[in-house]
């Protein structure tokens, strides 16, 4: 019953959460002197898990070695990076209002896009449980 | 609960720029004042935006955003000489120190407030929506 799709869509909603906060974030700082842009990324992780990795995965010889691939969902934490990318303001900040607000609308529609099918995936059970 | 927090996020931008926002109509207001209780003509007021890292505050909540630490002088600009023999304050050659206040200045700075805080609503408004979203998901 709780499958694989249960936790990617927990993941997705979680990473979704995590880059709306730090589009948030971007946009509270738009003034702030100095202030680099954050970027969350998770997909790729979640891809990897899914389809197969793109890269070979480092070798571990040792349990204690940490592993470069997330090797379950479970394992998959969003990111986030401090970009300091190109400039284009005196005062060294790089936030672009615009970028950062269809951002913010991507991640809001793919996150009730996410809230939608975890809905239907519900309503699913209910019809079999024949509630 | 990233979603909640990012209203509290928001929230903090909100009342930022609303800080400067007042601290430009002050600014607008004094435009003329030559004589202010210290001595000397009113000094252009800017406020200092500080990053709030993400870190657990004392009440045990991650906190982000953005604050006001200071609102500084602006003391880098000189004031504005206006020749006015009349005037009350005129020094012996007949010139008043009037405030280093640009209006141009202030309300572009103007523009750019409110544009940040319209992003920073809209913000808030959107993660309204996803939260109901997702309170919304055992409805099925």
């Amino acid at each position: 019953m709780f499958d694989l799709t249960w936790k990617v869509m927990e993941k997705d909603l979680q990473g979704l959460a995590h880059r709306f906060r730090s589009v948030g974030q971007n946009l509270a700082n738009t003034n702030t002197p100095g202030y680099a842009r954050r970027e969350v990324s998770f997909e790729d992780q979640l891809d990897d898990i899914i389809n197969g990795p793109k890269r070979l995965p480092m070798a571990t010889t040792d349990p204690k070695h940490m592993s470069t691939h997330a090797r379950s969902v479970e394992e998959v934490t969003p990111r986030e990076d401090r970009i300091p990318d190109q400039l284009y303001r005196l005062d060294r900040n790089n936030v672009d209002p615009e970028i950062e607000m269809a951002k913010m609308a991507e991640t809001k529609m793919g996150y009730d896009a996410m809230t939608q099918l975890v809905s239907k995936k519900v309503s699913g059970y209910k019809t079999a449980m024949g509630g | 609960m990233r979603v909640f927090k990012s209203i509290d996020v928001a929230a903090s931008s909100l009342t930022a720029h609303r800080l400067w926002m007042d601290t430009i109509s002050q600014n607008l207001a004094n435009v003329n004042s030559s004589r202010t209780p210290e001595g000397g003509p009113y000094v252009r007021r800017v406020p200092v935006f500080q990053q709030i890292l993400d870190e657990i505050g004392e009440d045990g909540k991650v906190k982000g955003g953005v604050k006001v630490v200071e609102i500084a002088k602006d003391t880098t600009t000189a004031p504005r000489l206006v020749y006015q023999p009349d005037h009350p304050d005129a020094d012996q050659e007949g010139y008043v120190a009037m405030p280093n206040v640009s209006v141009v200045r202030e309300m572009a700075d103007m523009m750019v407030a409110s544009r940040a805080y319209e992003a920073n609503l809209a913000v808030t408004t959107s993660a309204k929506s996803m939260w109901s979203g997702a309170l919304d998901i055992l409805k099925g």
